[in-house]
């Protein structure tokens, strides 16, 4: 499924954009219509990268239970808000604004944990290191090759342990009674731990020696470093980037225009809900955003869209290319 | 004009004895030389010191010249001389995994090409054609953890050759590698030389596969190349000269070289023949003397019958036994072998069948997770006691697996280990592992902790205990206990290092030493703990010759002392050698566990290339001496 998502396979700067504008405006605007809208269409993806079992899963163990905390615990320490439900005996209040405003931090907690979903499979290392290098471009190799040892190191880790635990317990044995008693076995695992941190420190400037012996076998610090990177900035990538900018612009506009305005302390007022009267910034903002934050989905739509009509041509094609290109010269010599 | 020409060159470390004297030599271009020595005999400095930037810093005399210009050691690489040349020279090194610099296929071929500063539309179309030369296509977006052994090395051979360099310097790179990869490692650096006209420059313990691609040998030993030339001309002076090295040796050459002296009083025409040097001219060879086999009339006997006339030499003598003393001497050598089959082998042979059973496996299921295929399926094995077991498979098999459930680290989920009859769960840690059962795990390294070999040898010796070290206890139990341990412990390892074969690099750091000379510190370190039952992963990886030898030597002698040992590994020709039985570890089972001769003399793939030399005339004889001591018979009679 993730093989052939469309939006995966995009230049990872539009990947970037888009993920950073859409937590981005989840985020700071707290509007309940944006959260929904955001919630669902990550949700959405998610089941379209990672199946509805691993989503179903997902919401059930972590986000549920997250809400549930996170929806209770707010109004226990926030008092703050105009709508007086009950006085505890302490003289602290329970408050209207309070539990709203705990559900709607439970809604953003849920939202980024969604999103994430889709990051991990969308963002991959090496799309990861590639945007750092953008910005530092030491950096990326240094990324890279802490990538490459985290991994080198744990597993070196693993065999060392088990290896020391081959190497047993002779010396928690004591020479003079032969047995073991529960202190020795204790400063045995200590000296044990510490043997292992100490053989590993030594593994790892070991390993660095015969890193840099072959980096400076392949000509590394010689010259000036090209960067090389196996993605294509095309124009495609550069109309969803446009597209990306532009979307996000107009629900920023439209947040800062008041179309989007959610206040929750003192008293509760939400644009087109509460208090606040819907404008045609409101309905801009939320359309704009409904589309946009479901842009990777559309572009899955697009493709499958594409691929059935490219078939069909295709299957057309075939027909009428019964005939051979060179036909048509043939028939004139004759 | 040779690409490389060493002339009287001599290195030494700093504060160090000279390594290396009076080498000379030449590397053609487009020549395929193969650089042989022992462990430890200075290949790998040698082969440093031809790279301008690799080269370890000491006392250099004499000259390196490449393409007649001096090359010197430069480090930094600072003058552009040095860089060129740097540039113009591939190096792919022992320890496949070290090697890699970054953590994507793409990007560590990519990475020498960034450090030229190339852009990146001319880096892509490089990578591009090195990946399709190479195969490498299928596992071009993967990560480097995710790659075999064999796959890694042929990525650092893959990166280096993407820099389009002249010459390429590999050290010892399939030493770590199982026998199919490492097969299709030497096939690949004989396209580069043939295909591309690559010189190639490389350090080999084992002669028997790449040998038929090699235009030129140098043979290093005492710090200087003492023989050189094709190998041809040189292997015989190889055997002549240096006795002791002749096990390296592709085993027809050995056959041939070791049976000449009696062949020639009989047909002195045979010896006018060149030395034969792969399974083919070995086969021809035996076959000018002994005519055509008697069994390629009726081959469908060959496989289990021995043959009528001619009845195989087997190696075990019956000296086996239980020894009282604890103490195995362990400097003293077994018995050569020698003599036909005889009533002792047959007693020997019994003996084995009615000794109690050390280790047992009983239908063992295994894997790694729930959603991960079974690595093994009802595997059964049983081990006697003072048995050598050798398991031999393809990589990937589960046999590190096995050694691993065996030895209690991972837990089967189906089935049971028995030790001695007792269930391998029932027995506490702290007594599995104090003189029971000693493992050797597959990467010497994760076994060393202390800075120096002795050290950490002495670490697992029963230690003087805390209370022991207290000054006052000292005072009242009186002195001397202390030191005469500390005299116990230095000449037990004194001792098992001569065995071994190691005593030189006592005194050095563990990560120091080569890979060979790790793999025996590591088995020596297990054998201190006295250990009844033994299991090997890999014993001999990187180990020349001569180690193997001393290795088999005392695993006999620890068989005498009734210590059971189960090995796995891809060393065939050592297996045959080592162990009692064998079996084959298929599909997540053992199977067709038999006595080494029969196991191997039925096998028509998985066999030793001495059996392949001779099994039409001596179906039954799978080692090297073995096939000599029939020839030498059939000759006599």
């Amino acid at each position: 499924m993730v093989r052939t998502d469309p939006f995966t396979q995009c230049h990872p700067l539009v990947n970037f954009a888009f993920f950073v504008s859409v937590l981005g405006i989840s985020m700071f605007c707290l509007h309940p219509i944006i959260l929904v809208i955001s919630y669902l269409s990550a949700t959405l993806y998610a089941i379209a990268l990672k199946g509805f079992r691993h989503v179903l899963t997902l919401n059930a163990a972590f986000i549920l239970p997250g809400i549930v905390v996170v929806a209770l615990i707010n109004p226990m320490f926030n008092h703050n808000g105009v709508t007086l439900l009950y006085t505890f005996d302490n003289g602290n209040s329970l408050t209207l604004e309070a539990i709203v405003y705990g559900i709607v931090l439970a809604g953003t907690l849920a939202v980024a944990t969604s999103w994430f979903v889709s990051v991990n499979a969308v963002l991959t290392r090496d799309k990861f290191v590639y945007a750092v290098g953008r910005i530092f471009p030491t950096a990326s190799l240094i990324l890279s090759m802490s990538f490459r040892f985290i991994p080198l190191f744990i597993r070196q880790y693993k065999a060392t342990a088990v290896s020391q635990k081959y190497l047993g317990s002779a010396r928690a044995r004591t020479v003079s009674t032969g047995k073991q008693n529960w202190w020795s076995g204790k400063w045995q695992k200590v000296r044990t731990a510490l043997a292992v941190t100490s053989a590993l420190f030594t593994w790892s400037l070991e390993n660095a020696i015969h890193v840099s012996d072959s980096m400076k076998a392949r000509a590394y610090g010689h010259r000036r470093r090209t960067s090389y990177t196996p993605y294509r900035w095309d124009a495609r990538n550069v109309g969803l980037l446009c597209g990306i900018v532009v979307a996000a612009a107009l629900v920023v506009v439209s947040i800062f225009s008041g179309g989007l305005e959610s206040q929750y302390d003192p008293s509760i007022a939400v644009s087109g809900i509460v208090e606040i009267n819907a404008t045609a910034w409101t309905w801009i903002g939320v359309v704009v955003f409904a589309v946009f934050a479901n842009l990777p989905l559309v572009l899955r739509g697009v493709a499958a869209l594409q691929w059935r009509l490219y078939e069909q041509r295709a299957l057309s094609g075939s027909q009428a290319d019964r005939r051979l290109p060179y036909a048509s010269v043939l028939q004139k010599e004759d | 004009m040779a690409l490389i020409s060493v002339r009287d060159f001599g290195f030494a470390f700093p504060q160090g004895e000279p390594l290396l004297h009076s080498v000379s030599c030449d590397v053609e271009e487009g020549s395929f030389t193969v650089l042989l020595g022992a462990n430890g005999s200075g290949k790998t400095t040698f082969l440093k010191q031809l790279h301008p930037v690799l080269a370890d810093a000491g006392t250099r005399t004499g000259s390196v010249l490449w393409q007649g210009k001096p090359l010197t050691r430069d480090s930094s690489a600072v003058s552009d001389s040095s860089t060129a040349i740097a540039e113009d020279i591939g190096f792919v090194m022992q320890r496949s995994e070290s090697q890699i610099v970054t953590d994507k296929v793409w990007h560590e071929l990519a990475f020498g090409l960034e450090n030229l500063g190339l852009p990146s539309s001319e880096i892509q179309r490089k990578v591009a054609e090195i990946s399709t030369f190479f195969g490498i296509q299928e596992w071009f977006d993967k990560d480097v953890s995710e790659l075999s052994g064999g796959q890694k090395q042929i990525l650092n051979l893959a990166s280096s050759m993407v820099m389009n360099p002249r010459l390429l310097i590999l050290d010892e790179p399939t030493a770590q590698l199982d026998p199919i990869s490492a097969d299709s490692f030497i096939q690949m650096l004989h396209r580069l030389n043939y295909e591309l006209g690559v010189t190639i420059l490389v350090a080999e313990h084992e002669l028997q596969k790449i040998l038929p691609f090699a235009t030129q040998l140098l043979f290093m030993a005492e710090g200087h190349i003492a023989v050189s030339g094709t190998p041809q001309e040189a292997i015989p002076q190889i055997m002549r000269r240096y006795p002791q090295y002749a096990a390296a040796m592709p085993q027809a050459a050995q056959i041939f070289m070791e049976s000449r002296t009696d062949v020639s009083r009989e047909t002195s025409a045979v010896t006018q023949r060149p030395i034969p040097l792969t399974i083919g001219e070995g086969q021809q060879w035996i076959e000018s003397m002994l005519g055509e086999p008697p069994q390629r009339t009726q081959k469908e006997r060959a496989g289990r019958e021995p043959a009528p006339v001619l009845a195989p030499t087997l190696k075990h003598e019956s000296e086996s036994g239980p020894v009282p003393a604890p103490t195995p001497e362990l400097s003293s050598a077994p018995k050569p072998a020698s003599g036909l089959q005889t009533e002792a082998e047959e007693q020997s042979e019994d003996e084995r069948v009615t000794a109690p059973v050390a280790l047992e496996a009983r239908n063992l299921w295994f894997r790694y997770g729930a959603a991960e295929p079974d690595l093994l399926r009802g595997l059964d094995l049983s081990v006697r006691k003072g048995e050598i077991l050798a398991l031999v498979g393809s990589n990937g098999s589960g046999k590190s697996t096995l050694i691993s459930l065996l030895s209690g680290v991972r837990r089967p989920y189906r089935g049971s280990v028995r030790l001695e009859g007792k269930r391998l769960t029932r027995i506490p840690e702290e007594r599995l592992f104090d003189h029971y059962l000693g493992v050797l795990p597959q990467d010497p390294q994760t076994m060393f902790v202390k800075s120096t070999v002795s050290a950490d040898l002495a670490s697992v010796l029963p230690p003087v205990s805390l209370v022991h070290r207290l000054p006052m206890v000292d005072r009242l139990r009186g002195r001397g206990n202390e030191e005469k341990l500390a005299e116990r412990e230095k000449e037990e390892i004194a001792q098992g290092a001569e065995a071994l074969g190691i005593t030189e690099v006592l005194d050095r750091h563990p990560f120091d030493l080569s890979g060979g000379e790790q793999q025996l510190v590591a088995l020596l370190k297990v054998l201190l703990l006295r250990p009844r039952i033994l299991l090997l992963d890999e014993p001999t990886k990187g180990l020349d010759e001569e180690a193997k030898k001393r290795v088999i030597e005392l695993l006999q002698l620890l068989k005498n002392h009734g210590v059971t040992t189960v090995m796995v590994t891809h060393d065939i020709e050592f297996a045959a050698r080592a162990a009692d039985r064998a079996g084959l570890f298929f599909n997540g089972r053992v199977v067709s566990v038999e006595p080494v001769n029969t196991f191997f003399s039925s096998n028509n793939f998985y066999t030793t290339s001495a059996s392949r030399i001779a099994r039409d005339w001596f179906p039954e004889a799978v080692t090297k001496d073995e096939v000599i001591a029939c020839l030498k018979h059939s000759i006599r009679s």
